[in-house]
């Protein structure tokens, strides 16, 4: 949970991010932007950067949701380097605790992938239940 | 003292040629094409010692009668005494070797009289034709048509020209080109004559030397094509592009890949 603090800063700052391996909490359904940078050269290309959020299990990341974005990259002889990021909706992440992640470029994904794992808890959307006027007095 | 100097103008008709002019010389190619415009000029000395009228005339010896005459658009003149005129006029080469026949002649009494001569042969020049019909960059392993376009930068490269011969006759063919880069300067430089002869209608090719394509950009290549070593004439030429060089852009390439950082939105 954020505290009043970060959350002020959020609101001057816009999103607040989290350095891999460190945990960010979401409410389910929450958007979460995730960002990657690396280094290019060759001819130009349009690519896809996919980005993750799922559960590892015996080494097999099973996606469950994910965000992309088409990234046209120029012809370049020198390395140049881009920031690019990816919109997750997390309406699909059931509530639970350490989620993993991957980010990569999907035509390119031998050279890309990264992972990192227990990085994202997700919280249930607020719920309330048996909401009653239990009873009324004089204060 | 010139004797036929010192005479009247009135006495000039008794004197006979060559006395009062001179035709010191036929200006005229030695040889020309058939069927081509020959421009000559004949210089006629005024030997006389005051100003004469001076006419030249002239006709082509080759076997025809009457012989053809040479036309001079301005065929008279008055000349001062010891002035050498130039009269201008020309011919169509015939077929076949001909020898120019020039007169002159000077005014007296009325009339124009004959007085000096003199003859210039005029060979039929051979004609020659023959194409670059072909132009090769070769560079490492590929071969494109010159202009070539987009070559790699830092290939190697080979000319390839062909010269065709376009006569009826069987020639010995020459070629001499010069290649420059995008900076202007001298990257290889080649002239041979071909060792043997090429009949009608056939093509040699010729090969240079290797050059490093170094710089992006325009290279630029200067070729022309010869025959008759003994009096090289160049037939074809081609002045332009030879390839433009690209810098080498290599296959996709990705380092340095992460995830940066995650957030809210």
């Amino acid at each position: 949970m954020q505290s009043l603090y970060e959350r002020q800063v959020g609101a001057i700052l816009g999103a607040l991010g989290v350095a891999p391996p460190g945990k960010l909490t979401i409410t389910q359904g929450e958007a979460v932007r995730m960002t990657v940078s690396f280094n290019y050269r060759g001819k130009a290309i349009n690519v896809t950067l996919r980005c993750s959020i799922g559960t590892r299990i015996a080494g097999i990341f099973y996606e469950s949701v994910y965000g992309t974005k088409s990234i046209t990259l120029p012809s370049t002889s020198d390395w140049i380097t881009r920031t690019e990021y990816a919109d997750i909706n997390t309406q699909g992440c059931s509530p639970s605790a350490n989620y993993d992640i991957e980010a990569k470029i999907s035509e390119y994904t031998s050279a890309t992938l990264v992972k990192f794992d227990n990085v994202i808890d997700v919280i249930g959307a607020p719920e309330f239940e048996s909401f009653r006027i239990t009873d009324y007095s004089k204060a | 003292m010139d004797l036929y100097a010192s005479l009247p103008i009135s006495q000039l008709a008794a004197v006979g040629k060559g006395a009062f002019t001179e035709i010191v010389d036929i200006v005229a190619p030695s040889s020309a094409p058939a069927g081509s415009r020959v421009d000559i000029t004949v210089k006629i000395k005024n030997l006389y010692s005051s100003t004469i009228g001076i006419m030249v005339g002239g006709a082509l010896e080759y076997g025809v009668s009457p012989w053809p005459t040479i036309t001079f658009p301005s065929p008279s003149a008055n000349v001062g005494p010891g002035a050498t005129y130039s009269f201008n006029g020309y011919f169509t080469m015939p077929s076949v070797a001909v020898t120019i026949h020039a007169y002159s002649y000077y005014y007296a009494e009325g009339s124009w009289y004959f007085d000096d001569e003199r003859t210039k042969n005029v060979t039929v020049a051979v004609v020659y034709q023959g194409t670059i019909s072909r132009k090769e960059l070769e560079y490492n392993e590929s071969r494109a048509a010159i202009p070539a376009s987009n070559i790699p930068k830092d290939k190697r490269g080979l000319v390839h020209i062909w010269g065709r011969n376009d006569m009826t006759t069987t020639q010995q063919m020459g070629i001499w080109w010069e290649v420059k880069d995008p900076g202007g300067i001298i990257r290889e430089t080649y002239a041979k004559w071909e060792t043997f002869w090429t009949g009608p209608g056939n093509a040699q090719e010729f090969i240079g030397g290797r050059f490093n394509l170094d710089k992006t950009g325009t290279w630029t290549i200067a070729v022309q094509l010869f025959m008759n070593p003994a009096d090289q004439v160049v037939v074809d030429d081609y002045y332009g592009t030879l390839c433009t060089v690209a810098a080498v852009v290599p296959e996709p390439e990705f380092a340095g890949f992460g995830v940066t950082d995650y957030s809210k939105i």
